[in-house]
């Protein structure tokens, strides 16, 4: 835990420095796949790797001195980095969250709560924990499950359900029967549960963890739909879920690099014919890459679209109905067509990727645990659906629609 | 760890015997699972349960002490025991081919080499080896990948390349330029590399082998078109392969009980509905349960009908082309079908699944990993459409072609 921690040297400053980095990093992060897999969360050597190469500031806007990336940006560096550990790449963009939530902050208190840019906040944003309103803030206890890089993290961040002596507590505007909020907590004061034994995504670390009567002051607690900071495309309620999908991507294309170099080197002993000239292998490279350009497309031009809007001062309401249905689409779109590429690649290579060196068997595993985010879940379709329908989306956030 | 007694007085009489208590076997196996996965090979007291029970007899036809079963009851077993685990299913099955291997042997020279029915084979039949013709016999070198069960076999069979004074040796009926043929050897000749680190399938032991320079007598090698033993329908060349797919038969059937088990008992928090009011889940079951159903009568309705043309005296070419092709397709499309199920299944529990602890887990990497067994590669799909077309099948041995 360093809440004081001195800022990096050499930090970079621009997207491209940035991007150039995460891209750079990504050899480095492949070669200890293995290793962060082994440890099930991130090595603390590779943490700081993340925040030397500028990960974990590259949300914070100008005014405080962040290089400010766009969310497309921010996806590119998903993408770099999950070209080279799909757990690395998780963490980072999670723990990037400080700079968006900066914008729900009172401006007085960020620099309190952040003295340096490159701390990472993490958490569980779905209200798992209970918050009783007390003088001055509230007192949180709860159990969270995913705390992805809860290990390694300077902030924590939960939603919770609010209460008042016991009773629910509603919006005093009416809008909301039982209000949640998300409430920020120092990594020191969460107890994490070292459950996260899965087969993929395994160095992500994302442990269940406890929060057990802890204040909170009332200026350490936001809701999406109280903007603090300056208006802006990054102070917006979906704009922390944006980048996430650019860790499929950046599986995709990096099984999609594997399997053509090993494609291109092979040789079917029955035939004796090359795999180049072999149209089974033709058609399963060329059919996997039209459908990563199409969903890494897809993925882009929502965002930038939204992007454009809200740049110009718009709000997401001023989108059209299938434009604001495309973003969320997008992402789950990214999570789904990375799998069956990674899976159609590790069937064309066959039992060449069932060894546990190969990294195809560790891409089949990552993207397997992957699409179980909620970000890819069949309750993202059905909200889309529900909107365009008329009908009411049962997770509404993933259309940015916070009341 | 569970200790399986089982006296030899319980020896199994019949099929349905036989099935009978591989059904009973199940719930153990299931519960040794991760133990089995662990070691990377079948723990001695299974094997030794499963020969107890009559596992490996089942090929061999009763006047040879075995119980005979078709190839239909084969592979019910095969998917009694899969259904507790894949990999006790998988090295139940190839172990048990001894019986069909005995009929292509000189039957006195075969009687000789195999004093008791329950003798397990393991080996790959594809020629990866070379053997140099010797008076009396071969010379036999070579590695071969995929041992499966090599660790508790008694007998290792293997394809191998014929050479003569260092030159390959064609057939003497001009029918081959490059004779390949199968040799028996004792596992005490094999020496076993222990290289079997898979995610999937990991407890069938399926590490690479070597023989190096051993002496092979004629009579212990063999050709599949040659029948010495009694003409029937396990008399065939395709009859080792038939009961393959009743592994992922019963891990897919394993798992849609598992799933529906759980979506008994589970209620959606967000929608305050049990699952089983679940639209969602409620599809999901039943598209699987339909894929099942059609998938596992088109593998026994292929077998079925190939067994009673087989029976009445008739041999392969007697199938309509359509039903000669019926049967490798449908042990692809068993293959293929179930992992599809099991993945359906394993997202429609989402983060449950995603644990080492689920059963789940676990099919999701044995349907992965059996999925690039050469009987479910696109290799068949092309060999029954070539077939078809008129064309030239590149693996003739799937439709019991072998000249």
């Amino acid at each position: 835990m360093t809440m004081t921690r001195t800022p990096v040297a050499d930090v970079p400053l621009t997207a491209a420095e940035v991007l150039a980095r995460a891209k750079a990093l990504a050899p480095k992060l492949r070669g200890r796949s293995a290793e962060i897999e082994q440890a099930r969360r991130l090595p603390a050597d590779v943490v700081e790797l993340l925040r030397e190469a500028g990960v974990y500031r590259m949300c914070w806007g100008r005014e405080w001195g962040g290089p400010e990336l766009t969310s497309m940006e921010q996806t590119e560096v998903a993408e770099a980095l999950a070209y080279g550990d799909a757990s690395a790449a998780w963490c980072g963009v999670i723990g990037a969250n400080s700079g968006l939530i900066s914008n729900f902050i009172d401006p007085d208190e960020v620099p309190v709560m952040f003295p340096s840019l490159d701390l990472a906040t993490v958490g569980v944003l779905a209200p798992a924990g209970h918050a009783e309103r007390v003088p001055g803030g509230y007192r949180l206890s709860g159990r969270w499950s995913f705390g992805s890089g809860v290990n390694h993290c300077d902030w924590v961040m939960s939603g919770a359900f609010v209460f008042e002596d016991g009773e629910p507590y509603a919006s005093p505007d009416g809008s909301n029967p039982h209000e949640s909020r998300q409430f920020v907590v120092r990594g020191d004061e969460v107890e994490v549960i070292d459950n996260w034994h899965t087969t993929g995504l395994r160095g992500s670390g994302s442990c269940d963890y406890t929060i057990t009567d802890v204040f909170v002051p009332e200026n350490h607690t936001l809701s999406w739909d109280n903007v603090k900071g300056t208006p802006g495309p990054l102070a917006q309620p979906d704009s922390f879920m944006r980048s996430l999908c650019g860790v499929p991507l950046g599986v995709a294309r990096a099984a999609l690099d594997y399997a053509r170099e090993i494609a291109s080197t092979r040789v079917d002993r029955m035939s004796g014919t090359a795999w180049a000239d072999l149209y089974r292998v033709q058609v399963v490279l060329a059919e996997c890459e039209a459908d990563y350009n199409a969903t890494r497309a897809g993925v882009y031009s929502s965002m930038r679209r939204q992007w454009e809007v809200l740049a110009a001062g718009g709000s997401l309401d001023d989108l059209t109905l299938n434009e604001r249905a495309a973003s969320p689409l997008s992402w789950l779109h990214a999570f789904r067509t990375s799998r069956s590429i990674v899976n159609r690649l590790y069937d064309l290579l066959q039992t060449w990727s069932i060894l546990q060196s190969s990294p195809m068997d560790r891409w089949m595993r990552d993207t397997a645990t992957m699409c179980q985010n909620l970000t890819a879940q069949d309750a993202i379709l059905e909200s889309v659906g529900a909107y365009l329908l008329g009908g009411k989306p049962k997770f509404r956030i993933c259309l940015g629609i916070v009341k | 760890m569970t200790m399986i007694q089982t006296p030899a007085a319980e020896m199994s009489r019949s099929a349905a015997d036989l099935l009978a208590r591989a059904r009973e076997l199940a719930p153990t196996l299931r519960e040794r699972s991760a133990e089995i996965e662990k070691a990377r090979t079948l723990p001695l007291d299974i094997v030794e349960t499963l020969r107890a029970a009559g596992v490996f007899r089942m090929c061999f036809d009763q006047e040879w002490g075995g119980l005979g079963l078709t190839s239909m009851e084969q592979t019910e077993v095969v998917e009694a025991l899969a259904y507790g685990d894949a990999s006790v299913g998988w090295c139940s099955m190839i172990g048990a081919n001894l019986g069909i291997y005995s009929r292509f042997i000189d039957q006195d020279v075969a009687r000789a080499m195999f004093p008791n029915p329950d003798m397990i084979v393991a080996g790959l039949l594809q020629p990866s080896g070379r053997a140099e013709r010797v008076p009396g016999g071969f010379r036999l070198s070579g590695r071969w990948p995929f041992g499966s069960g090599i660790n508790h076999a008694d007998w290792i069979i293997s394809g191998a390349f014929v050479f003569e004074d260092g030159k390959p040796y064609a057939s003497p009926d001009g029918s081959n330029p490059h004779e390949s043929r199968q040799f028996m050897v004792p596992r005490a000749h094999a020496e076993v590399i222990d290289n079997w680190h898979t995610t999937g399938l990991a407890g069938s032991g399926s590490s690479d082998y070597t023989f190096t320079d051993v002496f092979v007598q004629e009579e212990h090698t063999f050709s599949f078109d040659k029948v010495y033993g009694a003409p029937g329908p396990l008399a065939s060349p395709d009859a080792f392969t038939r009961a393959m797919c009743g592994a992922p038969l019963g891990v897919a059937r394993a798992a849609l009980d598992y799933a529906r088990d759980i979506a008994l008992t589970r209620m959606d928090r967000m929608a305050g509905k049990p699952w089983a009011e679940l639209y969602r889940v409620q599809v999901a079951l039943a598209e699987c349960e339909a894929d099942y159903n059609a998938t596992r009568a088109g593998v026994y309705a292929a077998m079925t009908r190939e067994w009673d043309v087989l029976t009445a005296g008739g041999t392969l070419d007697d199938l309509a082309p359509n039903d000669r092709a019926a049967i490798p397709v449908s042990w692809v499309h068993a293959f293929r079908m179930s992992r599809s199920i099991v993945s359906r299944l394993y997202d429609l529990l989402q983060t449950w699944s995603i644990l080492q602890s689920s059963p789940m887990d676990r099919w999701m990497r044995d349907t992965a990993t059996m999925r690039q067994h050469l009987t479910a590669q696109d290799l068949i799909l092309q060999s029954a459409g070539a077939y078809l077309a008129g064309g030239t099948p590149a693996f003739g041995i799937c439709l019991g072609i072998v000249k």
